[in-house]
């Protein structure tokens, strides 16, 4: 999937190799969170037509839209960090000197590569006390750890995609 | 020290992150993990961490907001915005202001099947703009009526803070779609009698176009069955029971999947980048409502909402009063904040307030009436200077036109909206007729 990536979005990366294979790794995943949320809406599809025409709905569809929710949007978070799209107040600093504002944006990234890497630590081991509790979902029976390892792996591609782009803000404002 | 001194000190704290460009679900998880951990230890912390995100994100409601997100993409894709403004512009084009008054009207058409309102601002002004400016309306009017007018897109529903806000207080999702229909549709009469009033004063703003011909005007209007069919199936099937906002939300977007495809607009490529652009757009909310699940576990945890509330309910303030000092500090907020943010930053400390105070409402009604009260001051926000989000969009789309002339424009956008929220407040049945009816 990821050699047909478009051109035109490719452009805007980063040159360096690891920031490009950071980038490239971070669209795929938002690329199939976004695949995944396509399917769990054609399944609630598929259960109100079922409803409708033979009154046999998806039986605990909801549970499955629930999960497919949580794993999609972890998918999605690595590159809405790496193409800059969360949310800051840009105002106070909005005149102050580049450099200032890079430093702090540094701040941010490093900030928030500390706490996506305690949640992924955290998360390893909720996903196992859910698999020793064998903790299901109420109708569907679901095992709930099967969401973790996706979340594990998400949040830890989170973290080193804020390691990086705080490494690489500080080194411009060390230049 | 106290919960309560903590629990400032915090909100101090995070203040000072925002200032420095922190991104504000990251300045939330910070300050809410630190007071977590302040007031309840490390392994109370290190526990609740462990799936606490996991049963944030983990949640049928909140899967709206991808759906409803795709939706708002596939929209764009469809060509629906040029639908839209055609068919109201050949109805209105020939009168003074018209096509101003067009665009509110596809504005107001776009949020009817958007949640959101920079895209309803972006897409509308993709089409809107290059006709304002060949017709030689002022720039004024032009930018301002474009800006204003894609706060409808929120205001409207579907929405999306307004999901978020009827999960934050355990409202019912239906309930404040209902509830949001008349204001909405009064908040786009309002923008209209605007224009009106401004024309009248300075005619040569909003110049006139010939009459269009019957031909025309029934040949565009059935141009526009794709938003009028999603918006009927979509929020009639909401309104009416017969599906859940999540069932309405997947049926929209595949519905508005099709007709973008069938439009010729959703090709392999065009696909992709609807899946990528609504990713972002998720991401973006969910960070914060992940950030606002510490935050307010940590507030929580201080007692300081329930203390702060007893303590205003006991100081003999009128209950009108504190809303409308409630409705100043989102006007001011609004100034530098994003919506979503605000929300989910000031409702668990304000609710608490509103809830115990006695407007002779049930505590229902009063969820649904202060939500859209909230919805409404917080798009305020959108529009009013220096961070004006809305402004922003349409300012650097026509990039002619200097920043200032844009939020002058506004202003008497701006007017219209502070006399809805007075009407809204002293009136509340205007709020709440449409859902006792349904």
């Amino acid at each position: 999937m990821a050699e047909q990536i478009n051109e035109e979005i490719m452009r805007a990366w980063p040159r360096d190799v690891v920031g490009r294979s950071l980038f490239r790794l971070a669209y795929v995943l938002a690329l199939a969170g976004g695949v995944l949320m396509c399917a769990v809406g054609l399944m609630v599809v598929v259960s109100i037509v079922g409803r409708a025409l033979f009154s046999k709905p998806i039986y605990g569809d909801f549970e499955l839209v629930a999960m497919g929710t949580a794993i999609s949007v972890f998918l999605f978070l690595p590159y809405c960090h790496l193409t800059k799209n969360n949310v800051i107040v840009d105002l106070f600093l909005a005149r102050a000197p580049e450099r200032l504002r890079t430093f702090f944006d540094s701040v941010g990234s490093l900030l928030f590569g500390v706490i996506a890497a305690v949640l992924t630590w955290r998360s390893v081991l909720g996903g196992i006390d859910m698999h020793e509790y064998n903790e299901t979902s109420m109708i569907l029976s679901i095992p709930v750890w099967i969401a973790f390892p996706f979340i594990v792996f998400s949040l830890g591609v989170l973290s080193i995609c804020c390691l990086y782009t705080a490494m690489k803000d500080l080194r411009r404002v060390v230049q | 020290m106290s919960g309560f001194t903590i629990a400032l000190i915090g909100i101090a704290v995070l203040l000072v992150l925002l200032v420095v460009r922190i991104p504000v679900g990251v300045a939330m998880l910070t300050v809410g993990i630190v007071g977590y951990w302040v007031l309840s230890g490390p392994d109370a912390l290190l526990n609740y961490a462990k799936t606490a995100t996991y049963w944030r994100f983990s949640s049928y409601d909140l899967s709206i907001v991808p759906m409803f997100l795709l939706m708002g993409q596939f929209a764009g894709r469809a060509g629906l915005s040029r639908a839209l403004f055609d068919s109201a512009s050949a109805f209105l084009g020939h009168r003074r202001g018209g096509l101003a008054m067009a665009s509110i009207a596809g504005c107001a058409g776009f949020g009817a099947i958007c949640g959101s309102s920079l895209a309803t601002a972006a897409t509308m002004a993709q089409v809107a703009l290059p006709e304002l400016k060949r017709l030689k309306y002022s720039n004024a009017l032009a930018t301002g009526t474009l800006a204003a007018g894609g706060t409808l897109g929120i205001l409207i529903p579907p929405s999306i803070v307004l999901v978020i806000y009827a999960i934050e207080v355990e409202a019912n999702i239906t309930t404040m779609f209902q509830a949001a229909f008349v204001p909405g549709i009064l908040a786009a009469l309002g923008y209209v009698l605007t224009i009106f009033l401004y024309v009248t004063i300075k005619p040569e703003a909003g110049p006139v176009r010939p009459k269009a011909s019957r031909q025309v005007m029934l040949r565009a209007f059935i141009d526009t069955w794709p938003v009028n069919l999603i918006f009927i199936v979509v929020i009639g099937g909401i309104y009416l029971g017969i599906f859940t906002p999540t069932e309405g939300a997947a049926v929209g977007a595949f519905g508005m999947g099709l007709i973008a495809w069938w439009k010729g607009g959703l090709d392999r490529q065009g696909f992709m980048d609807c899946l990528i652009g609504s990713a972002i757009f998720s991401a973006m909310i969910f960070l914060i409502l992940l950030g606002a699940e510490f935050f307010n576990a940590f507030l929580a945890l201080s007692r300081m909402p329930a203390e702060a509330a007893e303590l205003i309910q006991n100081s003999g303030l009128a209950p009108l009063m504190v809303l409308t000092v409630m409705v100043l500090i989102y006007l001011v907020l609004g100034c530098v904040m994003d919506s979503l943010a605000m929300i989910l930053l000031t409702v668990p400390i304000f609710w608490p307030i509103i809830s115990g105070m006695d407007f002779g409402l049930t505590e229902d009604d009063l969820k649904v009436w202060f939500g859209i009260i909230t919805l409404i001051v917080v798009e305020v926000g959108l529009i009013t200077p220096p961070v004006g989000l809305n402004v922003f969009i349409i300012n650097s789309m026509a990039k002619d036109v200097p920043m200032r002339e844009t939020f002058g424009g506004v202003l008497p956008f701006l007017a219209s909206d502070l006399i809805r929220v007075v009407l809204l407040v002293a009136f509340p049945m205007i709020t709440l007729a449409l859902p006792r009816l349904l």
